[in-house]
């Protein structure tokens, strides 16, 4: 177990620059996950860590180590592929022990290393069976098994659940919690599934274009987002974009809505944002869809939440919620509301508008104000 | 396709006419061989006295004892196409061995360690796989000549094992790019270097073009004539050499049933190989054509 830092790190393949300057310091025993678009560089950054990709410039420190020109093999590092890579000639006990008989492990220490994590991954009645009589759930078990038998410094997971059917995966996604939690070890997980990234994290590298946009734990990245590509990324349903006019009140400042020909003045809160300078000009407003919900008594009263009726365009019933969406300064808007409450569509429907969690974003820029 | 269970007269005529096409073809191609068995059966006498193409009225193996041992070839002390045939195997073994062994690491190398230029040196071996027999006799005799080997056996070897090693690379290199490369990536993350993911992780995968390549090298040197009679002298000439000085002796007469046993004992490793690796060959050839 180690620390990893990645200090200015750049990686082009002749004029296409895939990482543009990525810094990251991962602290022992944590859990991080680089998450992002395909073609971002997640993967990328994810092979410079293990060395399957040499860097153009820039440093990758392990521990107190600078490992940026070492082979993969001796940095310590072990990886679990998408694909599982397990070697199809060798049986489940031969793939885990494979890494530990090249380094010359005494052969009743492998025999004691396979049978833990083979317990630790609850796979011993697989272990003498071949990769192609395994299912897709037990194969990934194994792969993991085959990262955990070395005990590396850390552990790379190059989108191991993709290939797994959705109930398998949220199943995989808890008992890859669980394992984390028992082991403390250091952990970078590469996906492109922000639900995966938002419950598995203790802190999240949003990238996009070769860049991190935010490294942070999942509630900041989720509340606070740094810019509109964050905001818009994290979060399903994601986040709505209104543009919309600042408009200066007694004291606050407010954005200006239009809902099937009326105005209304939405407050902002002073915490979340300081408009003084937009007054009269176009913001981006984002709100999530759970702050836009059916009307609860006891929040009309509040400060930040403002009632609206809108038009019910579309209803999506989800089972736990019903998402509506609504027209809103003629632009799309998707509020979440229960189910019992929700109207029906073509019908006018009022909603509370809780704007205390509410972030605002330069219209060209896409920066948070 | 299911079968139906009352297939239309228009289905059987079609499969009629299907198998009747085949069974003329596979007829027209193993007539000559059956015609080739049974002259080898007949004694000369039989042959003299009626056609050429007629059943044996008796069943002898003299032709065959005759054309492995006892027939003069040319001038040699040695009779029959035993030391021809002694020639072909110690040329094959090696010249496949070391031209497949060869073909593999060039593959891998080119699929999985690939170093600047690496594209360029794939497409310029290839050249090798259309360049014709005949353009290299001079400079290689020559080469040949410098190196101290010619007419030797290690000097025919040298030459099957250079021409054939743009082929055998082409066949690896073009069944190892469509392994995952994550398997190489894993075990150099594993700790294992250039030679153990060669030795334990690739060359086991290899197994179809492993047998693809051997049976094709095996063909190809076997059944070489020219390179045979070129770079060799009396004493290493293969037998595909023998077989042609045994059937064009000029002396005496036309021994039929012997030449027959002669082409058919120079033709018998070929057909073996094929016989006992022939559905591995045809699966090796489709193998990473389908996925799954």
């Amino acid at each position: 177990m180690a620390e990893l830092k990645i200090d200015n790190v750049y990686k082009s393949f002749g004029e296409e620059h895939i990482l543009k300057g990525i810094s990251l310091d991962v602290t022992d025993g944590e859990f991080i996950i680089l998450v992002g678009p395909s073609g971002c560089g997640k993967s990328t950054l994810l092979n410079c860590i293990a060395g399957l990709e040499d860097v153009t410039t820039g440093d990758i420190l392990l521990g107190d180590t600078n490992v940026t020109y070492e082979a993969p093999k001796d940095r310590d590092i072990a990886m679990v592929f998408q694909s599982y890579a397990l070697y199809p000639n060798m049986n489940v006990r031969k793939n885990i022990a494979f890494g530990l008989e090249i380094r010359k492990m005494p052969k009743a220490e492998i025999a004691e290393e396979v049978a833990r994590v083979a317990k630790l991954l609850q796979i011993e009645p697989l272990l003498d069976r071949k990769p192609s009589q395994l299912s897709g759930g037990q194969r990934q078990r194994v792969a993991m098994g085959r990262a955990l038998a070395r005990r590396p410094k850390i552990y790379l997971f190059d989108e191991p659940l993709s290939n797994l059917d959705a109930k398998l995966r949220v199943e995989m996604r808890t008992e890859m919690k669980k394992l984390h939690q028992r082991l403390g070890t250091t952990i970078v997980y590469v996906t492109h599934d922000q639900i995966e990234a938002m419950t598995l994290a203790d802190r999240i590298a949003v990238m996009k274009g070769g860049i991190v946009q935010q490294f942070g734990t999942p509630q900041e990245v989720y509340d606070d987002p740094a810019n509109m590509f964050v905001a818009g990324f994290m979060g399903s349903p994601s986040m709505n974009f209104l543009r919309c006019e600042v408009t200066k009140q007694e004291k606050d400042y407010a954005v200006q809505i239009e809902s099937q020909g009326t105005i209304f003045q939405l407050p902002v809160d002073p915490k979340q944002a300081d408009l003084s300078s937009y007054v009269g000009k176009t913001v981006v407003l984002g709100i999530r869809p759970e702050q836009i919900t059916h009307v609860m008594p006891h929040l009309v009263a509040e400060q930040y939440i403002t009632q609206v009726p809108v038009k019910i365009e579309v209803t999506e019933p989800t089972g736990a919620d019903t998402l509506i969406l609504a027209r809103i300064n003629d632009q799309e808007c998707e509020c979440r509301v229960h189910p019992q409450e929700a109207g029906k569509v073509g019908e006018s429907m009022d909603l509370l508008f809780n704007m205390s969690k509410a972030v605002f974003f330069d219209e060209q820029t896409e920066a948070r104000l | 396709m299911a079968k139906s269970k009352n297939p239309s007269y228009a289905n059987i005529n079609g499969r009629a006419v299907l198998y009747g096409v085949l069974i003329i073809v596979a007829a027209y191609y193993l007539l000559p061989l059956i015609l080739m068995i049974m002259t080898s059966f007949r004694s000369m006498d039989e042959i003299r006295l009626g056609q050429l193409i007629e059943w044996p009225k008796s069943f002898s193996l003299d032709a065959w004892s005759m054309a492995w041992s006892e027939v003069q070839i040319g001038a040699r002390e040695e009779r029959g196409l035993r030391p021809y045939f002694i020639n072909s195997i110690l040329m094959v073994i090696p010249s496949v061995a070391i031209s497949t062994i060869l073909g593999a690491l060039n593959g891998y190398v080119l699929s999985f360690w690939k170093f600047r230029g690496s594209e360029l040196f794939f497409a310029a071996l290839l050249i090798g796989c259309f360049l014709p027999f005949q353009a290299i006799l001079l400079p290689q005799s020559q080469l040949l000549g410098w190196l101290g080997l010619s007419g030797s056996l290690v000097g025919l070897i040298l030459t099957h094992v250079v021409y054939g090693v743009s082929f055998t690379t082409l066949f690896f290199r073009n069944y190892y790019v469509n392994l995952p490369h994550e398997l190489v990536k894993a075990a150099k993350l594993d700790g294992a270097g250039f030679w153990v993911i060669f030795f334990r992780i690739i060359l086991p995968l290899s197994a179809p073009i492993l047998v693809v390549t051997v049976i094709w090298q095996f063909t190809q040197i076997w059944n070489d004539f020219l390179f045979g009679v070129v770079f060799s002298d009396p004493s290493t000439q293969p037998v595909t050499v023998g077989l042609n000085n045994m059937v064009n002796s000029s002396t005496g007469e036309k021994q039929y049933n012997v030449d027959m046993a002669g082409a058919i004992i120079a033709a018998l490793p070929t057909i073996v190989v094929y016989v006992v690796a022939g559905k591995y060959f045809v699966r090796g050839l489709t193998a990473g054509s389908v996925k799954g």
